[in-house]
């Protein structure tokens, strides 16, 4: 048993370890949100989350705003909340949450402000600033790796993500695990036509029925809205790139989630209870995707591409990693991680894994990704219905 | 590394391997499998990132790729023949059209 690296990270007061420092300014409505822009645009590292939506967000949906906000805003990559809202009542609720969660939280309403935008743009701003300051003086502690929640996404693929990339961050993906750490993928329809292949990983026969019901019910979702899942799948590109069958397609993107035990199926934004490996029922779309793990407490993001996908999350670095030759030559500002070696036929898999996790010990020990330099990353809360 | 691979099979139980060049018909080619190297003649051309049989696979006979079922030949492959569409297919999709 060879000794397991630790990254340098914030030790949060509910135990959790993140591994960036930010302030958050969350905008829960969409009122207040170019008010929180402004915001975050004027205060050094302030990171901005809004929602467009807010009064008429109703059922299920509601219920996905409110977990996904709550999860943003006790992040363990955030070390204080500016919450910023034109729903008073809510708004403080929401800091009671927040607050009763360990993070610590400024409020401010437009209310307060007498509806005046600018006003609350400079009480925010002051708020906004001296959180930034306390941040400030907190330290980096060595963290176990145990202590890692790793989000799993792919955007963009082609074949070198199915033979090499996702193999690969499988590969560290089992090591985290194993080191006691968690990871989590999603993108449910990638997973139709591994039915079996994902149910036999269940931790019981209650996660395999969840995994195959969650394959079933966006089957349902896609037929419902008029997709031939079956007929050009996978499609003519595929076949040509030497694809032959949905399983393979399907396996190739799985194949990002490792070999270890599943402990359950996640909803959107729904933290696990305990370490281990879990998959999320969410939708495919990256920004979308992203930010359901991210609000799960998924610390950091290793995202896999064939001809390159620039998306990143705001709140967890996201490690852009290709395994294609062409990809990461054409793209050295924007992939972070050159997996390339594997398809040139020049590496061995445990080999190229062994990198990886140095890589993703010094993004979690505060290295920049190129997402992070060049403000790719967003926050993108999924909506499941029409407001009222 | 031994010497540089020219195709990847990602699982012990794997029956095929994923070429990561063009390969050529009588040529031998060299494929990383999990813990080991071998060495394989083609029997026809591979295109590049398409599949070769690891051994002789009868037809109606699972093909495995990262460790699980990925559909069945229908009809025999030779070892070291490409493993396509046009001699298998999967269960929820007939591939043929």
């Amino acid at each position: 048993m060879t000794e397991q690296p630790t990254f340098d990270g914030y030790a949060r007061p509910n135990g959790a370890a993140g591994v960036r420092n930010d302030v958050l300014v969350l905008s829960p409505t969409g009122l207040t949100a170019p008010t929180a822009r402004r915001i975050a645009n004027n205060v050094a590292g302030a990171k901005l989350v809004s929602m467009p939506y807010a009064s008429g967000v109703v059922g299920d949906d509601g219920a996905l705003r409110r977990r996904t906000l709550k999860g943003l805003a006790t992040h363990p990559n955030v070390g204080g909340v500016l919450l910023i809202s034109a729903n008073e009542p809510e708004m403080e609720a929401m800091a009671a949450e927040i607050s009763g969660a360990g993070q610590r939280v400024e409020a401010i309403s437009l209310d307060s402000c007498g509806q005046d935008a600018l006003r609350l743009t400079h009480e925010g701003m002051r708020l906004a600033g001296h959180l930034t300051k306390d941040l400030s003086r907190q330290k980096r502690e060595p963290q176990p790796l145990s202590e890692l929640f790793l989000a799993l996404e792919c955007g963009r693929s082609d074949p070198s993500s199915g033979i090499a990339a996702n193999p690969l961050v499988g590969a560290v993906v089992d090591r985290v695990v194993d080191a006691g750490g968690s990871a989590v993928f999603g993108e449910t329809m990638e997973w139709y036509g591994t039915e079996e292949a994902l149910s036999a990983r269940a931790a019981d026969d209650g996660v395999a029925e969840d995994i195959r019901n969650a394959i079933a019910r966006r089957e349902q979702a896609a037929e419902a809205a008029g997709m031939d899942l079956i007929g050009n799948n996978p499609g003519p590109t595929n076949i040509a790139a030497g694809l032959t069958t949905l399983e393979e397609k399907s396996l190739g993107s799985v194949a990002k989630g490792g070999s270890r035990t599943i402990q359950g199926v996640l909803g959107i934004a729904e933290a696990p209870a305990r370490p281990g490996l879990y998959a999320m029922d969410g939708p495919w779309y990256a920004p979308e995707s992203l930010t359901g793990m991210v609000a799960a407490g998924a610390q950091l993001a290793l995202f896999t591409t064939g001809p390159g996908n620039s998306f990143t999350s705001h709140l967890a670095p996201t490690i852009k990693l290709s395994a294609n030759v062409e990809t990461v030559q054409r793209l050295g500002e924007l992939v972070d991680f050159d997996a390339s070696a594997l398809t040139a036929g020049h590496a061995a898999l445990d080999d190229v894994a062994s990198d990886l996790l140095d890589k993703i010990v010094a993004v979690a020990s505060g290295e920049a990704t190129w997402g992070e330099i060049w403000n790719e990353g967003e926050e993108v809360i999924s909506r499941l219905g029409a407001s009222l | 590394m031994a010497q540089d691979l020219d195709a990847i099979a990602l699982h012990e139980a794997d029956s095929v391997a994923t070429v990561l060049r063009a390969v050529a018909k009588d040529e031998d080619f060299v494929v990383g499998c999990p813990g080991k190297q071998i060495t394989l003649r083609a029997v026809e051309d591979i295109p590049i990132y398409h599949k070769v049989a690891l051994a002789d696979l009868a037809a109606d006979a699972t093909v495995h790729k990262h460790g699980h079922w990925i559909g069945r030949t229908t009809a025999a492959v030779a070892a070291g023949a490409l493993v396509h569409v046009h001699n298998m297919t999967g269960r929820k999709a007939s591939n043929d059209g």
